[in-house]
């Protein structure tokens, strides 16, 4: 097969191919007037929210904290999800930065390379959010307890209770990975469903590593 | 409506073909295709007012093109099992003439190569020099060259299996 013989025909096609195709003007047209958003617009608007919803969350568990300083058994469980929150504000004011930064008029290559390190980063945040959900939930029971019903969670279950919780999340935490692996393309018809198995079973991170690479490689000389 | 947007229109028309080869080459799902036409004909309006007219448009507007086409692919999930929406699509395709067999096949190929080789692949087969080609994809001319080659190679092994194939 003689590639340049391919490339006329493809050519040649092509002209044809532009006589066939006709651009909808008055759509277009409307859609311009409309100022419709783009996904990466509507991708930033979700992180904004996101944002917000960290930074009311920071201001209340510091309250917390401040509230019940001196009392660790309160203050700790507060400071876990503390650090917690601030990596993922720290990830997502990361991605949007990159997004406000995005020039698409810029090398392929390279934009594909920082689109998808801040895509990584987002995939690593959302796994082990979901994968540590199991044993995060005991602080929250503890820190919930105390601010909304004014009551101690050590006294009224028990510190033997909120530590066979705390056992049992993590062991229910390998069970999560082999159940998200198991389950792995089932949920098709459930898109969020399947993307958030794919945070658990790592798909997300594997694949935006695998990108990555292959990024790295077009761009090397070899 | 003013004339930037005529202008703009006017533009895209000229080179609606970027829209319709790049829309192809990276997703096979026609939903998927009508939306990524939508993300292409909207990333370039908005960068519109930084288009320098001393370059071509076919190219800054293929770069584009790419970069939305790449980061969509990357992005979205399929579709399969999703019901199919009713909106009409930017782009029309009205009575094509059909492809030879070739093309068909070349069109099925760049398909299924990885998203940077397949922008590499389309702008090689419009015809872009290996300079205009390293420079809108973000390497040397050296290495575009070297990876066409690698990959004219690859592809001509898949025709011959085809024919093959077919033959037996």
């Amino acid at each position: 097969m003689e590639f340049d013989m391919l490339k006329a025909q493809w050519q040649a096609y092509d002209q044809k191919l532009t006589e066939s195709l006709r651009l909808n003007r008055r759509l277009l047209r409307d859609k311009l007037v409309a100022k419709v958003d783009s996904a990466l617009q509507r991708h930033e608007r979700g992180l904004w929210l996101e944002l917000g919803f960290d930074v009311v969350l920071l201001l209340l568990l510091g309250s917390f904290i401040s509230d019940t300083w001196g009392e660790w058994r309160f203050v700790l469980p507060a400071l876990v999800w503390h650090i917690f929150i601030i990596i993922s504000m720290v990830v997502t004011i990361r991605e949007l930065v990159t997004l406000r930064e995005i020039d698409y008029n810029g090398p392929v290559a390279t934009l594909q390379k920082r689109v998808e390190q801040v895509r990584l980063l987002h995939a690593w945040v959302n796994k082990w959010t979901w994968t540590l959900l199991p044993v995060l939930w005991v602080p929250i029971l503890i820190i919930g307890m105390r601010w909304l019903l004014g009551l101690d969670a050590y006294a009224v279950l028990g510190t033997p209770t909120l530590l066979a919780n705390l056992a049992f999340g993590l062991v229910l935490i390998p069970v999560i990975v082999v159940a998200s692996r198991t389950l792995a393309g089932r949920g098709e018809q459930w898109p969020w469903v399947q993307s958030i198995i794919d945070d658990v079973n790592g798909e997300h991170v594997v694949a935006a590593a695998r990108f990555l690479r292959e990024v790295r490689d077009f761009e090397e000389e070899r | 409506m003013d004339a930037a947007h005529e202008c703009f229109m006017q533009l895209l028309e000229e080179h609606r073909n970027i829209l319709y080869k790049v829309s192809s080459a990276y997703c096979a799902n026609a939903e998927d295709r009508r939306d990524l036409i939508q993300e292409m004909v909207i990333q370039l309006w908005r960068s519109f007012d930084r288009f320098d007219s001393s370059y071509r448009f076919s190219t800054w507007m293929y770069r584009i093109a790419l970069n939305v086409a790449i980061s969509f692919y990357r992005s979205e999930r399929r579709r399969s099992g999703r019901s199919v929406s009713l909106e009409a699509s930017l782009l029309e395709l009205a009575a094509p003439e059909p492809e030879s067999d070739d093309v068909q096949l070349l069109r099925q190929f760049i398909g299924e190569l990885e998203p940077l080789n397949k922008a590499l692949m389309l702008l090689y087969l419009d015809g872009y020099s290996y300079e205009e080609i390293g420079e809108m994809l973000g390497i040397s001319a050296s290495n575009g060259a070297t990876k066409l080659s690698r990959l004219k190679q690859r592809l001509r092994l898949q025709f011959q299996e085809h024919y093959q194939d077919y033959q037996s």
